[in-house]
């Protein structure tokens, strides 16, 4: 960490320079920026990038220190209660449709043709935050959610040759693993990580499109192709890949990433590429040679293309006293200096702006085919988050019992959910 | 009591200064004693009015509102309330509640109380005792959370650790895993940062018995067991009395526990009102369900504590 | 205290405070193992790394001194005034008769049950209307408001215990309510008034939700800490001394205090019956 700030702030140093001397700040910009640790120091760090850049802006960052898990409810009151600023840090659509209908929220659209963001930001990046055929929000941050972790020295241990790509191949090396006494798989299905588990599948099974129509509930829940995913996942707990229920009920992502990466207890787990910054900065372990990750294994060739991907972006408040002061910011976040900066704190970003070369070689393994597959916005983040509270406590129930009869009353519940909530 | 004590409020009927101004606010005939009262009681009023009185009239005020996200809020009659009793989460959060109100309360209660009586026959050799359970009182819940998820995690926690080490691997389990034992992992940690209170409270009833009476008792050659069970245990009775209250009420809105622990889960099976409410009206931001959710919390505990507390005004006077 | 002490509660109270001494253990282990040993365990003896690392990044990055002063301030103010005036009113409700009585009463001491949650947004937009936002006051009044259900039951029971002999003699030696209270009562409630004041001070000291939504640059010690851990770095080892740093005083003040609870009974000697 210490590390990655010194990076920065060489970065940070490097533009003031360039930029010459600092004036007296005229202009305030006030951003709601509710991150937490090495992320918050990442917005700091571009905070700091931007008034060295123009020094007549002067930025206050407010810090909620949410402390909680859904960050939401803290934006949420604050806004109620009338707290006052020009930009909001996102990461969730669904959490923007709500802006939008609330009409808390101006489009960006205008900025977008006048800074000439497409040529950082190709269209798929741009339809993400599009709703109603107006832009709001442009990405400037980048995860991978399809990575499924594994470490080389235990594949070849247990005599896999090769990330074992394809569905059929990945089941089968469970026995491998069995036969060296480790766990197959570790799912850390206490909160949400499940989730990431049946968003790939289903991307796998089903395509963008179909995820894209479940998301908008324009296909119901009990549909057969989302069955099907289910009954792909029971291969998969048939094959004995995972602990018991309980074991996987009573874990964290975070254990599952230290059976995998840390203690080599198990083979593989699936998280966000977030995992990154805890291998390298708390296992200490160098990327690619002591761990690395393979994109979800291929389940139908036709969706062989699919990738779950997460992002965040700025949000230009419709209360906001500096709009063009929001814009800009936007626009230097996208800039080879905002990029650079971003960069350097070992995250990715969509931004073509960006050198690949400064990347960390996990970051440029998935940044490096961001361009070239069919993205998709992790689907949890999508849904209402009434369905998506419905949606992990059904796939914890399948976990434990992965029966067709299970499947079915999983599937109702989460459709009678939707259903009631979509309308 | 009541009759000496009417007897002297009385004989002090003589009006005040403001007795004029307070008749007319009161509607009544206000003695002087009532006025007493009511300055006594003022500090009190006023920081209760603004601090728990005013949010709670909101939130009744919302629990009558659908006020869903960031939309306008628009009125909505009862029906919170009609959804509420026919949603099956909220009454699976009830059983919950019951359960979890029990257990922690009657185990926290009977640990401190028999640390308490224990004690009392040995204060001084069991001080350092008495000091470590209450403070586990002064950590926080999140932090007595943390605590407890390496004893109760399944691959490392200390628990299994333990169980394996002695043999009773078939013992070992995931406990919070499973929605059968969850609940009780919960208690167990909740108990931990709970049981301080009522060995307070107990052991200060205690200590406060005269010590003349026990040399007494042990003169007439009462045994240890004896004094504890006939003079200790009614005359800590009090801090008993207390100790169940607070720590009552306290697990009914216990929260940070539930969230590190388990999150409400698997499976919805430690998910308390409380926890119900959090998730309603944090999470999911529907205000007004998550409002009158909280009302039906409030009236229910008023509804069972009615009789502790008329119980306890007669009993005054 | 009995004259001869029997040996079998201490045996007795040992194994029971070991499970309260174990975890204690484990967090001081906590913060001074690198993290990579403590996620498997920290009770693993194998291997073991003494390192003060954590100590050091809680110290370095945060403002400890600050927030410190900010939590002492929020837990005094919070712990005083119901210390104060909970006694007041305990003795109205306990030996006065006056209208609506009961019904002040039951309303008071329901609002216990009333979840933090609840008071967060109307505070908020009154707080803010007020000017009061990141004062001492936005935090102080909700905590005083809701110690009083619990704080003026705990005196009230404690003066059920009180010797009313006393107080009908100062009665009838010409004293009013007032008199009878400051004189008589208030010197004498000082055991209950320690136990209001241990428990509410610990309370507010360790409190998160309320602190973490009024004060900003006021933000006392926990809310500091809190941000420790960021959404993907559990930092169990940072966590384990915000810990300890933030429990030393409630404990250090326990420790103090801790006499009124024992003392021997000299308020009620010979009265009891």
């Amino acid at each position: 960490m210490k590390i990655l700030n010194s990076a920065s702030a060489l970065a940070i140093a490097a533009i003031t320079f360039a930029g010459g001397t600092a004036f007296a700040a005229e202009k305030e910009l006030v951003i709601f920026n509710w991150l937490g640790g090495s992320e918050r120091d990442l917005i700091i760090a571009l905070e700091e990038g931007f008034t060295a850049k123009y020094p007549d802006y002067e930025i206050k960052d407010i810090n909620p220190a949410a402390g909680g898990d859904d960050p939401r409810s803290g934006i949420r009151s604050a806004m109620l209660s009338g707290e006052e600023f020009d930009l909001l840090l996102n990461t969730w659509p669904s959490f923007e449709k709500e802006l939008v209908a609330a009409d808390l929220i101006s489009p960006i659209d205008a900025a977008w043709e006048q800074y000439g963001w497409s040529s950082a930001l190709n269209d798929s990046w741009r339809n993400l935050a599009k709703h109603d055929g107006k832009t709001y929000g442009a990405y400037f941050i980048a995860g991978n959610r399809s990575g499924v972790w594994y470490r080389p020295d235990t594949l070849a241990k247990a005599g896999i040759a090769g990330e074992p790509t394809q569905w059929k191949d990945f089941l089968s090396s469970f026995s491998a693993l069995k036969e060296i006494g480790m766990l197959p798989v570790s799912i850390g299905a206490r909160s949400w990580a499940q989730t990431e588990w049946f968003e790939n599948a289903l991307l796998r099974t089903a395509g963008t499109a179909f995820a894209k129509e479940l998301s908008e509930h324009k296909v119901p829940w009990t549909d057969d192709r989302v069955k099907e995913t289910f009954r792909n996942l029971r291969d998969m707990l048939e094959a004995d890949c995972c602990a018991e229920p309980g074991a996987m009920l009573s874990s964290h992502w975070t254990d599952a990433a230290d059976a995998v990466l840390k203690n080599k207890k198990a083979g593989f787990m699936l998280i966000g590429s977030w995992a990154n910054q805890r291998a390298k900065n708390e296992y200490g372990l160098t990327p690619i040679k002591d761990y690395s990750y393979m994109q979800f294994p291929v389940i139908k060739p036709e969706y062989g293309n699919a990738m779950s991907v997460d992002g965040k972006n700025f949000l230009v408040m419709k209360q906001a006293k500096n709009p063009e002061g929001a814009e800009l910011f936007i626009d230097f976040v996208l800039s080879k200096e905002g990029s650079a900066i971003i960069a350097a704190q070992n995250l990715a970003t969509p931004s073509a702006n960006v050198d690949p070369s400064s990347y960390d070689p996990i970051v440029r393994k998935y940044a490096q085919i961001l361009p070239l597959v069919d993205v998709f916005f992790v689907l949890d983040d999508l849904l209402p988050a009434e369905l998506s509270g419905e949606f992990r406590i059904g796939l914890q129930k399948f976990l434990r019992d992965p029966s067709d009869a299970s499947i079915d009353s999983v599937t109702a519940a989460l459709e009678a959910k939707a259903s009631e909530l979509y309308q | 009591m009541s009759v000496q004590h009417g007897s002297i409020l009385t004989s002090q009927t003589q009006a005040g200064p403001f007795a004029g101004l307070a008749n007319r606010l009161f509607g009544g005939n206000l003695r002087r004693a009532d006025w007493i009262a009511f300055a006594l009681l003022a500090p009190t009023l006023i920081f209760f009015s603004i601090g728990v009185l005013y949010p709670l009239f909101e939130t009744i005020r919302v629990s009558f509102l659908d006020w869903t996200g960031l939309s306008q809020p628009k009125p909505a009659g009862f029906s919170n309330y009609t959804k509420l009793f026919r949603d099956a989460n909220f009454w699976n959060a009830l059983r919950v509640t019951l359960t979890w109100t029990l257990a922690c309360t009657g185990i926290s209660v009977a640990i401190g109380w028999s640390v308490a009586l224990i004690s009392g026959l040995a204060p001084k050799q069991t001080a350092p005792f008495r000091v470590a359970i209450f403070a586990a009182y002064g950590i926080s819940e999140t932090a007595s959370g943390l605590m407890w998820l390496g004893i109760l995690q399944p691959d490392f926690g200390l628990l299994n650790g333990i169980l394996r080490l002695v043999g009773l691997e078939g013992w070992a389990s995931p406990w919070l895993g499973e929605p059968s034992t969850a609940i009780w992992g919960v208690v167990a940690a909740y108990v931990w940062t709970q049981a301080g209170l009522p060995l307070l409270t107990c052991y200060a009833a205690i200590q406060a018995i005269p010590k003349s009476q026990l040399e007494a008792a042990h003169m007439d050659g009462a045994s240890h067991f004896q004094i504890l069970r006939y003079i200790m245990a009614p005359l800590s009775l009090p801090g008993v009395r207390i100790a169940i209250f607070i720590n009552l009420l306290n697990s009914l809105k216990a929260f940070d526990m539930i969230h590190i622990l388990t999150a409400g889960g698997p499976i919805r099976a430690t998910e308390t009102v409380g926890y119900f409410m959090y998730q309603e009206s944090v999470i999911y931001f529907k205000q007004g369900y998550g409002a009158a959710s909280t009302v039906v919390l409030l009236l229910a505990v008023i509804v069972c504590s009615i009789p502790l507390i008329l119980d306890k005004a007669s009993e005054s006077k | 205290m009995i004259t001869q002490t029997p040996k079998w509660p201490v045996y007795v109270l040992g194994s029971v405070a070991l499970v309260w001494i174990i975890p204690l253990v484990g967090i001081i282990a906590m913060s001074i193992r690198p993290e990579g040993e403590i996620t498997s365990g920290w009770w693993t003896i194998e291997p073991f790394t003494f390192t003060l690392d954590a100590w050091r990044e809680v110290w370095v990055n945060y403002p400890i001194g600050r927030a410190f002063l900010n939590s002492l301030a929020v837990a005094s103010f919070a712990t005083v005034l119901p210390v104060l005036f909970a006694p007041a009113a305990a003795y109205a409700f306990h030996y006065l008769k006056f209208p609506f009585r009961r019904i002040l009463l039951l309303i008071l001491v329901n609002a216990f049950v009333v979840p933090n949650q609840v008071v967060i947004i109307p505070l908020f937009k009154l707080w803010r209307e007020t000017g009061l936002i990141d004062t001492y006051w936005s935090v102080v009044i909700p905590f005083v408001g809701l110690s009083f259900a619990w704080a003026v039951l705990l005196v009230k029971n404690f003066l059920s215990n009180f010797p009313r002999s006393l107080i009908d003699a100062a009665q009838v030696d010409g004293c009013g309510h007032l008199r009878t209270y400051f004189f008589i009562v208030l010197p004498n409630t000082i055991t209950a008034m320690a136990a209001v004041g241990i428990l509410q001070f610990m309370w507010t000291w360790n409190s998160l939700l309320l602190p973490m939504l009024f004060l900003r640059e006021n933000a006392t010690l926990p809310v500091m800490l809190s941000t420790i851990s960021g959404a993907y770095e559990p930092n169990w080892d940072q966590r384990a001394v915000a810990t300890i740093i933030t429990s030393i005083l409630p404990l250090v003040i326990f420790l103090f205090f801790q006499k009124y609870f024992s003392a021997d009974g000299k308020n009620n000697s010979g009265s009891k019956g």
